[in-house]
C-alpha cells in the first residue's frame, strides 16, 4: 500500500512517501507557488525516486497551516497529532516533541500511544520561530549555518531579555553599537538562549516529560539546539530529517485511514 | 477594576454618596476601593471575606455583613428591612434550587441544553439576583431541557464531545458556542467556575447566614484544593471527555491556577485541557479564526482518544 503525508508549512512543503511501513521517498522544497500547485509539484517530485505513480497512491493525508488548501488530499490532520504521530514511529520513548518551524512553535506531549496528549503553541508572536532566526541573521550579516556555529564559540552570552522580535532586534543593534561593542559571538549566543527561553517557557506550560524530540527546521541549527538543552537542562533527541517529522506522522496516519476503508 | 480605576481617573465616574467594596471576586479589588474612596474623598466600607471556607470564616462574614448593614443605615437615615431582605432570599433559594435541577439535567447524555444557556443563566444572574423574575426565567429554561431529556434528543444530532469549560467565554465571541456546537458535535456540560453558584443551603429566616454560605460557593478566591476536587468530581459526574479554560490575560488570579487544573484534569481524570489565550473584552487580542482553529485541533485530539 502507497500512501503519502503532506506538511503544508509556511515556507516549505514537505512530502513523505510510505510503502506499508517503509519510507519510500521524500522532498522539502520551498514554497514558491499556491497552496494547491506547491502540493502537487512536492508529491511529484517525491514520487519520482520511485517505481510508481500518483495514480498509485491510496491516500494523501495533508497537514501544516496550508492543509486547507491541499482539495486532492483525502484527509486534513492537525499538525499537533501527526508530530505526536511521527516521533512516536521514530523514536518510541519520546513524550515531548518542540516543533520549531518557520513561522510557528508547537509543543506536544504525546502519549504512549502515539497520541498527543496535550499541546500549545506560539499565538502572537514570532520570537520563539524561524523567521525570528532569520531576521537576526540578516542583522548579523551572517548565513544561518554561520550563525549556528558561531554560537558554540562564544566566551559569554549577550543578555537579550527582550521576548518580542522587534525589541529584541533593537537589543541586538545596541551589542553591535556599543563601545567596545559585544564580541559577535556572545551576541549570537544571546540570540539562541533568549529564544530559548522563550520556547522553553512554552513547553514548561504544559510540562517537559523526558525523552524530548526537537523537530522543524530551527532544530538543524547546532547553537539552538545547544541552547535549549541548556534551558531544559536535557539533552533533546532530533531526527535525522527534522522538518519532515510532522509530514511522516501524517503519512502513518494516512496507511492506518487507508487500511480502515480497505 | 482597573478599568473602573481608570475610569474613575479620568473623572468618568459620577462622585457617589460612598463606597462599598470586596474582595469577594477579585484580589485587586481590596486596593481599588481604598484608592477611590481617597480620590472622591468619601466614606467607604470594604467586606472582607475570609480566605478560607470553615465555620469560623461564616461567622467571620456574618459579623461584616452586619456592619455594613450598619453602615448603610447610618449613612443612608433609614432602617434596615429584614423582611424585604427575607422575600429576596426567598427568591435566591427557589431559583438555585431550578438552577440545581438544571445542572443535574445536564449530565443526561445525549446533553439537552444549549451551549449559549449557560451565559444567559449567568447574566440573568448578575441582573436579576433574588428577584422573582430570575426564578421564572430559570424555570422556563428548565422546562425546555427537561422536555429534551425526557425525550432523549440531543441539542445536537450526533453528539460527539463533552466539555468542561472554565471561566468566562469572551463576550465577543458568543455565537462561537454554537458554531462548536453545531460544527464539531461539542456540548459544554459543566462550567466549574460558574455552577458554583448553585451550591449552599438558603434559609430565608437566617438571611445573613445563608448570604454569607452563599458567598463561600465561588471558588474564585480561597484555597484551590476543594475547587480541583469538585472538578475532578464533576468531570466523572457529566461525563466530560475534555476540558477549554479561557485563559483571560487582564485576570491573573486566575489564570495562575490553570497548569494546576490542567496537570489534575489529564493526572486524575484522564481529560486534556485546551487553554485559549483572549481577553474577555478586546478581539484585536486573539482572533474568532485564530481560536477555531485551535478548537479544531483540540476536537482532532479527542476524536483520536477515543
Amino acid at each position: 500500500m502507497l500512501v503519502a503525508g503532506l506538511d503544508m508549512g509556511s515556507l516549505t512543503t514537505k512530502v513523505v512517501i510510505l510503502e506499508d511501513n517503509q519510507v519510500l521517498s521524500w522532498r522539502i522544497i520551498t514554497a514558491a507557488e499556491e497552496g494547491e500547485l506547491q502540493a502537487r509539484r512536492a508529491i511529484e517530485e517525491a514520487i519520482e525516486d520511485t517505481r510508481f505513480s500518483l495514480e498509485n497512491l491510496a491516500y494523501i493525508l495533508a497537514t501544516g497551516a496550508g492543509r486547507k488548501s491541499v482539495s486532492f488530499a483525502h484527509k486534513q490532520r492537525a499538525p499537533v497529532s501527526c508530530l505526536a504521530r511521527g516521533a512516536s514511529r521514530l523514536f518510541p520513548p519520546v513524550r515531548t516533541v518542540i516543533d520549531v518551524g518557520a513561522e510557528t512553535c508547537t509543543v506536544v506531549r504525546v502519549n504512549e500511544r502515539g497520541g498527543a496528549d496535550d499541546s500549545v503553541g506560539n499565538e502572537r508572536c514570532a520570537s520563539g520561530t524561524g523567521v525570528f532566526l532569520e531576521s537576526m541573521a540578516k542583522l548579523m550579516q551572517m548565513p544561518l549555518e554561520e550563525m549556528a556555529k558561531a554560537s558554540l564559540l562564544a566566551e559569554s552570552i549577550a543578555e537579550i531579555s527582550n521576548m518580542c522580535a522587534i525589541f529584541a532586534e533593537q537589543e541586538v543593534i545596541s551589542h553591535v553599537h556599543r563601545e567596545p561593542p559585544t564580541p559577535k559571538n556572545d551576541i549570537i549566543a544571546g540570540i539562541h538562549a533568549s529564544m530559548a527561553t522563550r520556547i522553553g517557557g512554552l513547553a514548561k506550560r504544559i510540562g517537559v516529560k523526558e525523552d524530548v524530540a526537537l523537530s522543524g527546521g530551527v532544530a538543524k541549527n547546532i547553537g539552538f539546539v545547544r541552547a535549549l538543552e541548556d534551558n531544559l537542562g536535557m539533552k533533546l533527541t532530533i531526527p535525522d530529517e527534522p522538518q519532515l517529522l510532522a509530514a511522516l506522522g501524517a503519512a502513518c496516519i494516512a496507511r492506518d485511514e487507508s487500511a480502515k476503508q480497505s | 477594576m482597573r478599568s473602573a480605576l481608570a475610569q474613575a481617573i479620568r473623572g468618568w465616574l459620577p462622585r457617589p454618596d460612598a463606597f462599598v467594596w470586596s474582595n469577594q471576586v477579585c484580589d485587586l479589588t481590596t486596593k481599588t476601593g481604598d484608592y477611590l474612596v481617597k480620590l472622591y474623598d468619601r466614606p467607604g466600607f470594604y467586606l472582607d471575606r475570609p480566605y478560607r471556607n470553615n465555620e469560623q470564616g461564616v461567622q467571620y462574614f456574618i459579623r461584616e455583613l452586619e456592619e455594613l448593614i450598619h453602615f448603610l443605615e447610618d449613612l443612608t437615615g433609614r432602617k434596615m428591612d429584614w423582611g424585604r431582605l427575607s422575600e429576596i432570599m426567598e427568591n435566591t433559594r427557589r431559583s438555585t434550587e431550578v438552577f440545581r435541577e438544571i445542572c443535574e439535567l445536564r449530565k443526561t447524555v445525549p446533553s439537552p441544553m444549549r451551549n449559549q444557556h449557560m451565559i444567559e443563566m449567568i447574566l440573568a444572574q448578575l441582573l436579576l439576583s433574588g428577584a422573582p423574575e430570575l426564578v421564572t426565567f430559570y424555570k422556563a429554561i428548565r422546562d425546555e431541557v427537561k422536555e429534551a431529556a425526557e425525550k432523549g434528543e440531543g441539542v445536537v444530532p450526533q453528539e460527539r464531545h463533552r466539555l468542561l469549560t472554565f471561566f468566562f467565554y469572551p463576550a465577543y465571541l458568543w455565537k462561537l458556542l454554537d458554531a462548536i456546537q453545531s460544527e464539531y458535535g461539542a456540548v459544554v456540560v459543566a462550567e466549574p467556575h460558574l455552577s458554583p453558584w448553585c451550591e449552599g443551603e438558603v434559609d430565608p429566616a437566617k438571611p445573613l447566614e445563608s448570604l454569607a454560605r452563599k458567598a463561600f460557593a465561588l471558588y474564585d478566591t480561597g484555597p484551590l484544593e476543594p475547587f480541583v476536587d469538585k472538578v475532578i468530581r464533576e468531570v466523572r459526574e457529566y461525563k466530560a471527555e475534555g476540558a477549554i479554560y479561557w485563559a483571560h490575560i487582564g485576570c491573573r488570579q486566575t489564570c495562575a491556577t490553570i497548569r494546576i487544573l490542567k496537570d489534575a484534569l489529564l493526572e486524575k481524570a484522564g481529560i486534556p485541557t485546551l487553554v485559549v489565550d483572549c481577553d474577555l473584552a478586546d478581539p484585536t487580542y486573539s482572533s474568532g479564526e485564530q481560536m477555531k482553529d485551535r478548537l479544531e485541533e483540540f476536537f482532532e485530539l479527542l476524536d483520536e482518544r477515543k
